[in-house]
């Protein structure tokens, strides 16, 4: 462990009961986290979701061997609670409300895009957003999700696939 | 294959879940934090109690099974001494199941008025 790596000093410290070191951390992972969680199971449970998965990651911290790994550590916790969440409930989103009046352009296009990412499997949808949005490297992203790097590339190449045949679809049924 | 249709499809979805995905949440960190913590501390403090009340349970429910598990000799006495034969009379045991005994009481036979003996 590098002691100037800030991120191991704090996982230190908390491993040795040091609360405001884990609020520290907690301040510090809390918008990725819930970024990754709101990309597998939505807006409406993702922050309560990256919150439980903080308490769950609190008392397995002795566990972590590697302080300075907190960051794919805890995003792998909060990925995995997601997947369960997502795999309890699958959402049943139609693509069929986008031209409804209330809808303003910018949630619309939020809409749209949790429509298009919820008929992808929680594992693709989680890959898309780490690549997309954290634009995070396969290796990062395979660390994160607890898979190999191979896996995430074909994961990543599934998603697109299906991306690009529901936008086709959805061009030729409404003209999207 | 894909096409160029297909990249230009993928690439505007991933345009819009840039912009969608990267919104930042709606609980700012301080206060996500301050709250993942207060729920740690309350749920520390409760943990003691939890595990003396744990502790506590477990003692009762092993004296309870204690009480009712021990050898129970004092209803042959009390049945015994209830039917009035004292020792002069024969007392034969059943169990019904290894908790439960069964006592019968034998009266010494005394010839009736008129009854040969």
């Amino acid at each position: 462990m590098s002691v100037s790596d800030p991120i191991a000093s704090l996982v230190v410290a908390a491993q040795g009961g040091d609360l405001r070191a884990f609020a520290a951390l907690v301040e510090r992972h809390w918008a990725m986290l819930v970024r990754v969680a709101r990309s597998v199971v939505g807006e409406a449970e993702a922050e309560d979701l990256a919150q439980e998965a903080l308490i769950v990651a609190w008392r397995k911290l002795d566990g972590l061997s590697e302080p300075s790994r907190f960051p794919s550590w805890v995003t792998r916790i909060v990925f995995r609670r997601s997947l369960r969440r997502a795999r309890r409930r699958e959402p049943d989103v139609a693509l069929t409300s986008l031209g409804d009046p209330g809808h303003t352009p910018d949630t619309e296009s939020a809409l749209y895009v949790w429509q298009v990412l919820s008929r992808l499997a929680p594992r693709q949808r989680a890959v898309m957003h780490l690549t997309v949005v954290e634009g995070m490297a396969d290796s990062e992203i395979g660390a994160a999700l607890g898979i190999s790097a191979s896996s995430v590339r074909v994961h990543r190449m599934r998603a697109r696939e299906r991306v690009g045949e529901l936008m086709k679809g959805e061009q030729t049924h409404a003209g999207f | 294959m894909p096409g160029s249709d297909h990249d230009s499809n993928v690439g505007q979805f991933e345009e819009r879940l840039r912009t969608w995905g990267g919104r930042p949440p709606s609980l700012a960190p301080a206060f996500a934090a301050s709250r993942v913590v207060g729920q740690l501390r309350e749920r520390g403090a409760a943990t003691p109690w939890l595990r003396l009340a744990a502790v506590a349970a477990m003692m009762v429910a092993i004296a309870v099974g204690v009480w009712r598990t021990a050898p129970q000799q004092q209803p042959l006495a009390a049945a015994v001494a209830a039917n009035g034969s004292g020792a002069t009379g024969d007392v034969v045991q059943f169990w019904l199941d290894p908790e439960t005994p069964v006592y019968f009481v034998l009266q010494p036979f005394k010839a009736e008025k008129g009854e040969r003996s």
